[in-house]
Parts: C-alpha cells; structure tokens; sequence
C-alpha cells in the first residue's frame, strides 16, 4: 500500500482522536510540528501495522507523556501557580531536549523528583482514573514507581514501532479493553462482526491508520470547560476545519478563564468558533454535516451526560444568514432559583428548545424590578426577542412534512415568520397610542395570559383592543394592517404553541409601558 | 365537506361584505368578546346559529362544520373566534383606508428610471 496522510475517517469517534493526537502535539511542541504532520506526515504500512516515522512516534510518546503530567499538575489547585509553571516549565524544556526516550524518562523523573522534595508532595500520581483505566501504563498499583509505569508505556511505544521482540498481544488486548467500550458493542451489534468482536488492529486495517494512537487521545479530543462542566467536541468532514474549530475553542476558553467568567453558555461558544472558522476558511459546505459532542466527564469508564447536536441543514441554512446569526448568538441571562441561567438563541435553534418562555420570565423578572434599577429594553434587545420567537415558531411549524412541502426554502420561511412577528410589534408599538398606565394595565393582562398560556383569552384581548382602538382613533391603521391583525388572530386559532405569537404584542405593551424606548 | 376556522371565518367575513354590514353587527363584537371571555360552549354555539341566520347564509358546507365541532367545547371555541374574526373584517375593513401598494409601486420605479 502506498504511504497515506493522516485523513478523517467520517466516524466521530476516530475523528475525535486524530484531533486528540494532533492537540497532544500542539500543546508541547506547537502549531508547527501540527502542520508538518499534517501536511508531510506519511502513514507508512509494514507487515499489516500502520505507523508512523521514528520521529513523529517519538514527538508523539513525549508529547502524550507531557500533556499526562500537566493534567495531573493542574488538579493541584492547593500547589502556588508559580511553582506549577515553573515545574511545567522545566518538564518542557527536557521533554524538547531530549533526545531519546531512556534520556526521556531519565530526565523528567529528575525533575519530578526534585519538585516533589521541593513541595512536599507527590506532583504526579501513578494512577489514572476515568478513561486510561485499563491502560497498563497507567494502572500500576501503588508499589510500582513512575518510571515503572512509564516503562509500560514505552512498550505500547516499540509496539506501535512494529517492534518484533516485545510480546505484542497482551499490550493491544490492554489497549482494546480500554478502548472497545467505546466502540461498537458485539453483543448489541452482533451481525457488524460477523464471527468474533472486532479488534483494534482489525479496525487499522481496514482504515489504514494506526488507530491505536488516536484512540488513545480521544479524550483529549474534546476541549474541557470546568466551569459549566462540559467537554466539547464539534466533528465537521474536515480534518483542517475541526482541527481549527478545535483550537478556536481551546483559545475562547483561556480567554473566558482569564475574565473570571463562569457563566457563558457553550453553544455560543461553538457557534463563534465555529462560524468564524467556516468564514476563515471559506468552506460552507462542511455545515451542512456538523455534529457537536458533549458529554459532562468520564467517570469510572462511563461518560455521563452525553449529547449529540446534529446541524441539520435547516439549521446550516439558517445560521448561514449573517443577521439571523448575530440575532441568534444574543444571550439572555435570567435569574433562576438562587443562580442565573443563560440561554441564547442558537441553543433554541439546535436544540430545539422553547425560547418564548424565558422571554416571558425575564419580562416578568424585569418588571418587577425596583423603581431604581433601569427597566428599559435596548432596540437589540427586542430584535432578538422578536428572532427568538421566530425561532420557537419555525420549530414548531417547519418540521411538520405531511403538512407542509418540505422543499420549502427554510431562509424563506424563516424570513417571513419574522417578518409577520415584527410587523405585529410595529404596529402595536407605534400605529396604538395609548398612555403608559393603559399600556401597562395591556403589558400585565398580556403577560398573565402569557404565563398561564391562556390561548382564548390572548386572542379575546387582542380583538378587544384591536376593535375598540380603532373605534376610539387610537389604534391609527390602515385596512391592510387590519386584515394582517385579523389573519395573525386566525392563525394563533389554528395553532398549538400559542407563545410565540404573543411576545410581539407583549414586547410591544412593554416598550410603551416604560417610555423611551421605542 | 367541513370548514377549516380560516375558511370559516372567510366565508362569515364574505357574508358581512355582502350584507354591507348589518346594522348592530358591530356593536355585537364586544358582547360576542365577552362571551368568548366564558366557557359557555352552548351559549357560544347558539350565538353562531344565530349570526348564522342573521347573516343569511344557508351553506351545507357551514352546517356540515357547526354539526362535526357541536360536541367538542374546544372546537367550539375555535370556530366562535373565528367568527368573531370574520365579522371584524366583514365589518371594519370597509370603514379604514387602503394602502395602493402596487400603483405607488410602479409610479416609484417609473420615477427612478425617469
């Protein structure tokens, strides 16, 4: 077979570890040697195994060695940063220096040791929890010594360096134990094996790549965020994109971490990095087949709260509109019990998750505030609020197929859902003058119906006010606007999800409430 | 063959058009308002028949849908505001101005070629 450079296997899960492998590199020896891999790197194939040169496996061994023992450096929280940094530091320095792995070995335990009689305190601990469980290099017990462990792992290193002498089965069996519970399970999906489970060499042979060395990054391929407890991955068909969606996270992160901020949500943060990066590099198309992985930890071989966000190309399309993007991304933060909660819209599109609710609680929340605290809503405030609804409003009516063509340009739909709700609010907002105790005795009728989701009641009223105001001449419209009030009145009969039509009307009744805000 | 609310309230809507709004007819939007405020479904279907027969409209098609929703309270209420919505436009629509979209239209973009 001819040498072959790294390339996405389509499978979320490999792909998760090439990104894993290439972040391991990155974090000791930086964006360069990652493009080297990525652009000269070969994949070679001798006697059935896939590997890589001498050199990149070395650069590999230290890399995924270093980024072990900052890990475990960094859960000493009670150790002064300072001497963290410096410790880290000194690691760099010799895992750089180093020219083999016995000069590995022998020189990061010099430096492990001096720190530990210098902290009182053992740095690094043998043994791993979470994922590397199995993993014999990682499992030694606790009479073993580091450089035990670390003898293990080097010989999973001459392994993957098609080393012949060393006894091959009971290293891959370790690594496949550690592994395959990820994978495919045989009992569940007997007919995908065939005769007997799937091992990882098998895998590597029919992929041509050595996946023993990705699979062992894969956690590494999801950045962490310990604020919000969540561990992202986002898998595009592209290797370079998702490699750069990658760092683009790994950068918001330190950024958010350096700010103090323990508030943010996680699918702003994706879609900044995300569409940023799309734009960047001019490669639309991989939206359409975006899939964002989350899950909240590996605990004793388990990863808890997982969560697969697929970007369906309704979504794509949607997100691709720059103004409904930006719209989208605005953040809501509402108080909830004795903390706060953050949402914004992107989450409502991906998740399909009703936004209309929380605009209502943060009107309620607003009105209620103290005379002292502004109770005023910005001009982009209520735009998004009136995006937000739309949002609610496609979801519920978009994917209905039997009712609807689903050749239907969603922008389309999109554009004229939130034409049809802004122009509500216009015409409340401006075409209605009334004075602000009459707009707020309107803004708490709307808001009671509104949280009682009182559908009838909602229409009665706007009937009501609709009838008398042209009556008395406040309501100033002309017999288009009337018919367009009439039809939206019609429509919030037929519909089920009856919220989203009112927030125009409440958002309306709201601005006039708290004057100077229109 | 049944109505759908929309159809049925266009179809209430084309009756008061063409009756050139009964007289009073506008004044009962409130009280039809303020009996929807209610959960009165009977008074409400009784208020439906008798518009029905005021408007004159002798349809099988309306019938057929007033027979199918006569059981359900839910469905009552649906249809009685589609009426009220109906009558609103049947109504209002005549007494407020209309915009000429499409002359101003063509005389804008005449007037950019000019």
């Amino acid at each position: 077979m001819s040498p072959e450079k790294i390339m996405f296997t389509g499978n979320w899960y490999f792909d998760c570890g090439i990104i894993g492998f290439l972040s391991v590199i990155d974090d000791l020896y930086g964006e360069r040697e990652v493009e080297r891999i990525l652009n000269e790197l070969e994949i070679r194939e001798i006697d059935g195994t896939f590997q890589f040169d001498d050199k990149t496996n070395l650069i590999f061994f230290k890399s995924f060695w270093f980024s072990y023992m900052k890990d475990q450096i960094f859960k000493h929280t009670n150790i002064d940063q300072k001497i963290r940094d410096e410790f880290l530091e000194e690691l760099k320095r010799a895992s750089l220096n180093s020219g083999s792995i016995d000069e590995f070995i022998c020189m990061t335990n010099c430096i492990n040791k001096s720190f530990n009689e210098k902290t009182k305190k053992r740095l690094v601990k043998r043994n791993m929890s979470g994922f590397y469980i199995n993993f014999a290099f990682f499992n030694c017990g606790e009479k073993t010594i580091l450089e035990e462990s670390k003898r293990y792992f080097f010989n999973y290193h001459s392994y993957i360096q098609n080393d012949k002498t060393q006894n091959n089965s009971s290293i891959t069996a370790i690594i496949d134990k550690t592994v395959n519970k990820f994978l495919v399970s045989y009992r569940e999906f007997r007919n995908e094996f065939f005769d007997r489970p799937m091992s990882i060499e098998e895998l590597e042979r029919m992929l041509g790549l050595p996946l023993h060395i990705f699979l062992v990054c894969v956690e590494k391929g999801f950045v962490k965020f310990e604020e919000v407890k969540e561990n992202i991955f986002v898998h595009t068909p592209d290797l370079m994109t998702t490699w750069k969606i990658h760092k683009g996270l790994k950068v918001l992160k330190e950024r958010l971490v350096k700010k103090g901020r323990k508030d943010y949500s996680i699918f702003s943060l994706v879609a900044n990095s995300l569409v940023d990066i799309l734009y960047e590099r001019k490669s639309e198309w991989v939206l359409k087949n975006v899939l964002v992985i989350t899950h909240g930890g590996i605990k004793n071989q388990d990863i808890f709260n997982v969560n697969f966000f697929p970007l369906d190309k309704t979504t794509a399309c949607l997100l691709r509109d720059e103004i409904v993007r930006r719209r989208l991304l605005f953040s809501l933060e509402i108080k909830r019990g004795n903390g706060t909660q953050k949402i914004n819209g992107l989450e409502g599109l991906i998740h399909k998750k009703p936004l209309s609710p929380i605009i209502v609680d943060y009107l309620i929340q607003s009105v209620n505030r103290k005379e002292s605290e502004s109770k005023k809503l910005d001009k982009d405030m209520i735009i998004s609020f009136l995006h937000f609804s739309t949002v609610d409003i496609f979801n519920s009516e978009y994917y209905r197929p039997l009712e609807q063509e689903v050749t239907q340009d969603p922008n389309d739909v999109y554009r004229k859902k939130f034409i049809e709700i802004s122009k509500i609010y216009h015409i409340f907002s401006h075409c209605f003058q009334i004075n602000t105790s009459e707009a707020r005795n309107l803004l708490f009728s709307f808001l009671r119906e509104a949280k009682i989701l009182d559908k009838y009641n909602f229409i009665n009223n706007l009937l009501k006010i609709t009838h008398k105001g042209i009556e008395d001449g406040k309501l100033k419209i002309t017999g288009d606007n009337f018919n367009f009030i009439m039809n939206y009145a019609l429509k919030v009969v037929e519909v089920e999800e009856v919220l989203p039509y009112m927030i125009p009307l409440i958002l309306a009744f709201y601005t006039q409430s708290f004057s100077g805000m229109r | 063959m049944h109505l759908e609310p929309k159809e049925f309230s266009n179809k209430i809507k084309e009756y008061v058009e063409i009756r050139g709004g009964i007289q009073g007819l506008d004044r009962s939007v409130f009280k039809l308002l303020s009996i929807g405020k209610g959960e009165d479904s009977r008074e409400m279907m009784w208020q439906m028949l008798r518009l029905i027969k005021i408007l004159e409209i002798e349809e099988k098609d309306v019938y057929d849908t007033l027979i199918r929703i006569q059981e359900n309270a839910e469905d009552i209420k649906k249809y009685f505001f589609a009426m009220i919505i109906g009558i609103m436009a049947g109504v209002c629509q005549a007494s407020l101005p209309q915009i000429k979209q499409t002359t101003s239209a063509k005389e804008d973009s005449s007037m950019e070629v000019r």
